[in-house]
């Protein structure tokens, strides 16, 4: 089942006087359960086009569907709950709040949900059980190292039993190593949930990793890229 | 957890937070010194119009309108049947015969000229010479004065027994009579008690040969109803030649001068509340813009831009209320000092109707609706910057930080 369809994308961004087109009509489906890469060199729409497909942004022209429904026709609102009902985000720089602690930033997205307290609790505990965290739960953000934090987007990106978890070059501000174990994570969630990934990378290391690679340059997909 | 993020969040940037309390603490506390000086004086205008002075003063017309209004002329010789007759409206719950008048205070070779009054023995009136009685006791029965600690010792007799009074009399000669001393007393206004003594009616009445009384001093059961009984009355007392003047018309300098001190007041607050306002709107909108990668993180994982705002507002009125609370705090013990010892500007106190020193009031209700005002403000502040927040669009929020 087709979970996004982006039909004839364009984005622009206006820039002084100047219009930069950061997408220049691209169409691309992603099935449901898919571990897809968006590859590309810095500044070829990477972060735009997860940008779009997150509904964080909105295109200049063309149509995006999530679930077969037009993502356009949501208001603002209405795109809020479909990001808090569905899509899960991980961040390059983690984006954690740090005057929660760990459990409580997992916690977020259920309490926005307005699951009850009660279900909450045990909840973020399976999360964390599933990240390895169970016992940095008291910890606070700053008191974790790179991967750590990392697993803990994760955990919360997975809080709400998301569709798809878009993932911005989750591994860029990390080492190697911790890169990969990240990857790892992911990739074990997608086949044993399966839950529906998209992440964006430059690191070629990273994109053995997905078995979907789009490649993205200048805007366009490439020839043979999808 | 909302609630929490936005308490905690005001720690991440201790200074800044600590600026905007300061800010709303310092105008709560502008307002609390302003509200108690205004209730201060409120609250001595009430103590002289419910228990010094008359709520209506009838006297004729004549006397009003006379140059010298101490002058042992024109009294109301039907003075008595005025009073009976003013005293059958269920509204009126006490009138009473009071003699002002001109006389000297001799004793030995120094003499001193007072205004004195001539007051009835189980007088409701005058209360704040009871009050500061030192010696003896008022009001008393019997001939009698009382005089003021001050006047005693401007004539160098502190300890004097007994003094002698001399006034002109209704034929303009001269009488005077040695009355004994039955109360020293101190007031909290050093101008009336070196201006004002007091003799017993009777003696007064004897000594200046009059028949009746010059003034009838009415105490109301409600003084707000003076006007109503002052309209009511006009025309029997206009029959007679006299007239009513309210409490209004014979403190009216007093009451325009609480209405300038209100006047002064709201200014005042207004100044220091949109001093504060600004202050806190530009430190929340700097929050704001700091925490712009962290609203967007929220919003990204399904916040509302309403609950983003609320978030703003919460930690607002969080700062507002810690804001508020500890400017109260603060203006409470200078409150309480103020209350009890008052504060002393010299003469600029007898010019805002108060005594040598000016006691500040204390309230409750108007330290409540300071505390509040102090966290709306902190919230309106926060209002703007928090729509400024919300405005962002979620992709340009994500990118700042």
């Amino acid at each position: 089942m087709t979970l996004v369809r982006l039909e004839n994308i364009v984005k622009d961004y206006a820039l002084g006087r100047t219009t930069i087109r950061a997408l220049r009509n691209v169409s691309l489906s992603i099935e449901e359960g898919e571990f897809t890469s968006i590859v590309g060199p810095s500044g070829c729409g990477k972060t735009t086009m997860l940008n779009l497909i997150g509904c964080i942004d909105r295109p200049s022209s063309g149509s995006l569907e999530f679930e077969g429904a037009p993502v356009a026709e949501l208001g603002d609102d209405g795109e809020a709950e479909l990001r808090l009902r569905k899509i899960g985000f991980v961040f390059q720089s983690f984006n954690l709040v740090p005057v929660l602690s760990v459990a409580e930033n997992i916690e977020i997205p259920m309490m926005l949900s307005r699951m009850p307290r009660s279900a909450r609790r045990p909840k973020v505990e399976e999360l964390l059980e599933l990240v390895g965290l169970s016992d940095y739960a008291a910890h606070k953000p700053d008191e974790l190292s790179g991967g750590q934090r990392q697993r803990v987007a994760i955990a919360r990106a997975l809080a709400n039993e998301p569709r798809l978890v878009i993932a911005d070059e989750p591994t860029a501000n990390l080492d190697g190593a911790t890169g990969e174990g990240i990857l790892q994570a992911m990739r074990e969630l997608n086949e044993r949930a399966g839950v529906t990934f998209i992440f964006s990378t430059h690191d070629p290391r990273v994109m053995r990793f997905a078995r979907r690679v789009v490649r993205l340059r200048d805007g366009e997909i490439e020839e043979g890229g999808s | 957890m909302l609630l929490k993020m936005a308490v905690l969040s005001t720690l991440r940037r201790p200074r800044r937070t600590a600026l905007i309390v300061l800010a709303i603490a310092l105008s709560v506390f502008v307002m609390e010194f302003f509200s108690g000086w205004v209730l201060g004086m409120r609250e001595r205008m009430d103590r002289k119009i419910l228990q010094e002075t008359a709520h209506i003063l009838v006297e004729r017309k004549s006397r009003l309108e006379a140059l010298d209004p101490l002058a042992p002329v024109d009294y109301m010789a039907d003075a008595a049947a005025i009073a009976a007759h003013l005293r059958a409206d269920p509204r009126v719950a006490r009138v009473e015969a009071v003699a002002p008048l001109e006389g000297l205070l001799l004793a030995g070779p120094k003499n001193m000229g007072l205004r004195l009054y001539g007051f009835e023995p189980d007088t409701v009136f005058f209360s704040q010479v009871g009050r500061g009685s030192l010696r003896g006791s008022f009001p008393f029965e019997g001939p009698g004065l009382a005089v003021s600690r001050k006047t005693l010792e401007l004539l160098g007799a502190p300890e004097a027994k007994s003094l002698v009074l001399l006034v002109q009399d209704v034929d303009g000669a001269p009488a005077y009579r040695e009355l004994p001393v039955r109360c020293v007393f101190s007031t909290d206004d050093s101008a009336f008690d070196e201006t004002t003594a007091f003799v017993d009616a009777p003696d007064a009445s004897d000594l200046l040969g009059t028949v009746g009384a010059p003034e009838l001093w009415l105490r109301l059961r409600d003084p707000g109803q003076a006007g109503a009984v002052s309209s009511a009355e006009a025309g029997y007392l206009a029959e007679r030649g006299c007239i009513g003047r309210t409490w209004q018309v014979l403190q009216g300098g007093m009451l325009a001068m609480i209405k300038l001190m209100d006047l002064f007041m709201y200014v005042i607050n207004v100044i220091v509340l949109v001093v504060a306002a600004t202050v806190i709107t530009n430190a929340i909108l700097m929050n704001v813009f700091e925490k712009q990668r962290e609203y967007g993180t929220l919003r990204a994982i399904g916040m509302k831009r309403r609950t983003q705002l609320a978030l703003v507002l919460i930690e607002g009125a969080a700062q507002g209320i810690a804001g508020s609370l500890l400017g109260a705090a603060l203006a409470l013990p200078v409150a309480l000092y103020l209350r009890r010892h008052g504060l002393a500007i010299g003469a600029a106190s007898h010019a805002f109707g108060m005594g040598d020193v000016m006691y500040f009031g204390l309230s409750a209700a108007a330290t409540a609706r300071d505390v509040c005002v102090g966290a709306l403000i902190a919230l309106a502040g926060s209002l703007y910057a928090a729509i400024v927040g919300a405005r962002a669009s979620l992709v340009d929020a994500l990118r700042r930080g």
